[in-house]
């Protein structure tokens, strides 16, 4: 699991709660740092990114990214901004409003991670759940 | 890596980017930290030097642990960090843990001030 944000306390928050249920989590400031962790050995199963960041590459740009060179791979994007669903790479799987209750985040983080386990043909899609509120169901 | 490592030790491992982000956690009162664990060299406004300055004048009695590739650095850090000292890199994470571990159990032993 990679988490891509650049404001150290929302960062702090999501991680926490996702080591609290026994993911491991890499921590990324910037898409930029993302690409090298992609691009290095590291095993990720699932990218959580804010899209307004510093750097060459946005959340956005990172997707496209994604989308091209780790097909299969999904992200879940955060964003203060209104998005269309249209406007949005394959792999995204989650769209939340920031800010965001990290739970409903996390538990979107984990349905996509179960879907991923138990659904090896059906990775890649692009049923994105753009909740305009943290979803509860886990 | 090293923050993976010191998990794997047990330890709750908060990660800061740069000193700014660090002195940003340590500003909240609600997040607790028992020591901070810091390369000398870093983007941002301050440097390890720096983040060990701002950790003396405001929060006393934290431990700070420099990590450089500079020799040199070594007294200016040991002059900053009483009980904190300098590990040159690259060290061995099992090095560093060493370093908390016994800095955290000295820490312990102190009656509080």
């Amino acid at each position: 699991m990679l988490v891509v944000e650049d404001e150290v306390l929302v960062r702090l928050m999501i991680c926490e709660e996702l080591r609290e249920r026994g993911l491991r989590v890499i921590e990324a400031v910037s898409a930029d740092q993302a690409a090298e962790v992609l691009q290095s050995s590291t095993e990720v199963d699932l990218i959580v990114s804010d899209i307004k960041m510093p750097g060459r590459l946005d959340g956005l740009a990172l997707a496209r990214h994604v989308d091209a060179h780790h097909p299969g791979l999904p992200m879940i994007l955060a964003s203060a901004a209104f998005w269309n669903r249209a406007e949005l790479p394959d792999c995204v799987q989650g769209l939340f409003p920031k800010p965001y209750a990290v739970d409903g985040v996390v538990n979107r983080i984990c349905e996509v991670l179960k879907d991923r386990m138990s659904g090896p043909g059906d990775q890649g899609g692009t049923d994105v759940s753009a909740a305009t509120e943290p979803d509860p169901a886990a | 890596m090293i923050a993976e490592y010191l998990r794997t030790c047990g330890y709750k491992v908060i990660e800061a980017a740069s000193a700014d982000e660090a002195i940003l956690v340590l500003m909240r009162p609600d997040i607790g930290v028992d020591i901070v664990f810091s390369d000398v060299e870093m983007p941002g406004s301050m440097d390890g030097f720096g983040l060990s300055h701002w950790v003396r004048a405001n929060r006393p009695g934290l431990d700070v642990v420099l990590a450089g590739t500079l020799t040199k650095t070594a007294d200016m850090a040991a002059q900053l960090c009483e009980d904190g000292p300098m590990l040159k890199k690259p060290y061995e994470p099992q090095v560093a843990v060493q370093h908390i571990r016994r800095l955290l159990a000295a820490r312990k032993n102190q009656p509080t001030k």
